[in-house]
């Protein structure tokens, strides 16, 4: 009966959780597989990954990670970083959005998209101390 | 003495803070300008980074700002780190047209297979589009009948495409880019991007 009520308020869990659609997708890694946190949950990753947003992604020393965005971003995450997808919202039909990635650790290279064409601003980096506003471009942070 | 140790100390740090976050412009890794990046205050202030290789260290009230004379190996190791870019497929149509040539298939099965042995990590995404003529809701109806009856041919000549994948994104283009009610071949197409 216990069992029962278990498997039931599991069911009536999942049909609560709207799906998460991806956002990105991990395309390449070097050294092997890729640390996700998801829901504080670590998953190991490998490329094809699906990222959804809150996912944070922890590389480890010498390791390099190549990441694609449904609105064409690409980011790099560079060695013994942290990075978390904190928020990207984006419209697949009118190809308008908004982003915000923090860096809270280590480094990422950003090829912006088309998120960046929607307004200005409405990409954004976050680091321990500041905001960065992106507006079509590619960069690096570093937070070390 | 203690005090003024204490001071040097928790200077150091706040230097070393500052010293330890920094924003880098490169050179444009697509064929575009430069663009920018603004490192934004509270107050509504904003540091603007407008040239390539110009940088900001972070963690101040005033980042400072330098121009460094080449890029640094690292920042070149991370950008090669980026996934490639490969130019999307566009078929246009003849109009309410969806009909998508025995060629066209061809060479994106020839796309496909130059990309290696593992397709599973590419997302396929088939995006219908229109121009700006009619009603924004039946564009976008038709919109997204051209890109399913394109992914389902792309289906049945066995390409994986996810239901998610398959998008009308109607008029909406067009109308940014040419104003409302403007004929254009160039948007009654059905776009294959593979990233």
């Amino acid at each position: 009966m216990r069992k029962l009520a278990i498997l039931i308020s599991a069911l009536a869990s999942m049909a609560a959780t709207p799906a998460m659609a991806e956002i990105g997708r991990i395309k390449n890694a070097t050294q092997g597989t890729v640390v996700v946190i998801r829901d504080g949950k670590s998953l190991t990753a490998k490329p094809g990954f699906k990222l959804l947003e809150g996912d944070v992604i922890s590389t480890r020393a010498g390791q390099r990670v190549g990441i694609t965005f449904i609105d064409d971003t690409r980011m790099a995450v560079g060695p013994s970083s942290r990075i978390t997808l904190d928020e990207y919202k984006y419209d697949r039909a009118r190809q308008t959005g908004r982003s915000l990635t923090s860096v809270n650790r280590g480094s990422l290279g950003v090829d912006s998209g088309n998120i960046t064409r929607t307004g200005k601003d409405k990409m954004r980096v976050r680091t321990p101390t500041s905001t960065l506003g992106v507006r079509g471009t590619t960069f690096v942070v570093e937070v070390k | 003495m203690r005090v003024r140790a204490l001071a040097l100390a928790g200077a150091f740090v706040l230097a070393g803070c500052a010293g330890g976050e920094r924003v880098t412009l490169l050179p444009a890794a697509q064929d575009r300008g430069v663009g920018a990046v603004a490192v934004l205050s509270t107050d509504g202030g904003e540091t603007v980074l407008d040239q390539a290789n110009a940088q900001a260290s972070l963690g101040s009230r005033f980042p400072r700002v330098r121009q460094l004379t080449s890029v640094d190996p690292a920042y070149a190791e991370l950008i090669n780190s980026f996934p490639r870019l490969i130019e999307p497929q566009a078929i246009r149509f003849q109009t309410a047209g969806t009909r998508i040539s025995t060629e066209q298939i061809g060479s994106l099965k020839a796309l496909l297979e130059s990309l290696g042995p593992d397709l599973s990590i590419y997302q396929i995404e088939v995006a219908g589009y229109t121009d700006s003529v009619g009603k924004e809701q039946d564009n976008l109806r038709l919109s997204q009948s051209r890109a399913r009856q394109v992914a389902e041919l792309l289906r049945s000549e066995g390409f994986k495409i996810d239901d998610n994948d398959i998008i009308g994104r109607g008029e909406y283009a067009a109308v940014r880019e040419l104003g409302d009610e403007k004929e254009s071949a160039q948007y009654r197409a059905v776009t294959i991007k593979i990233r």
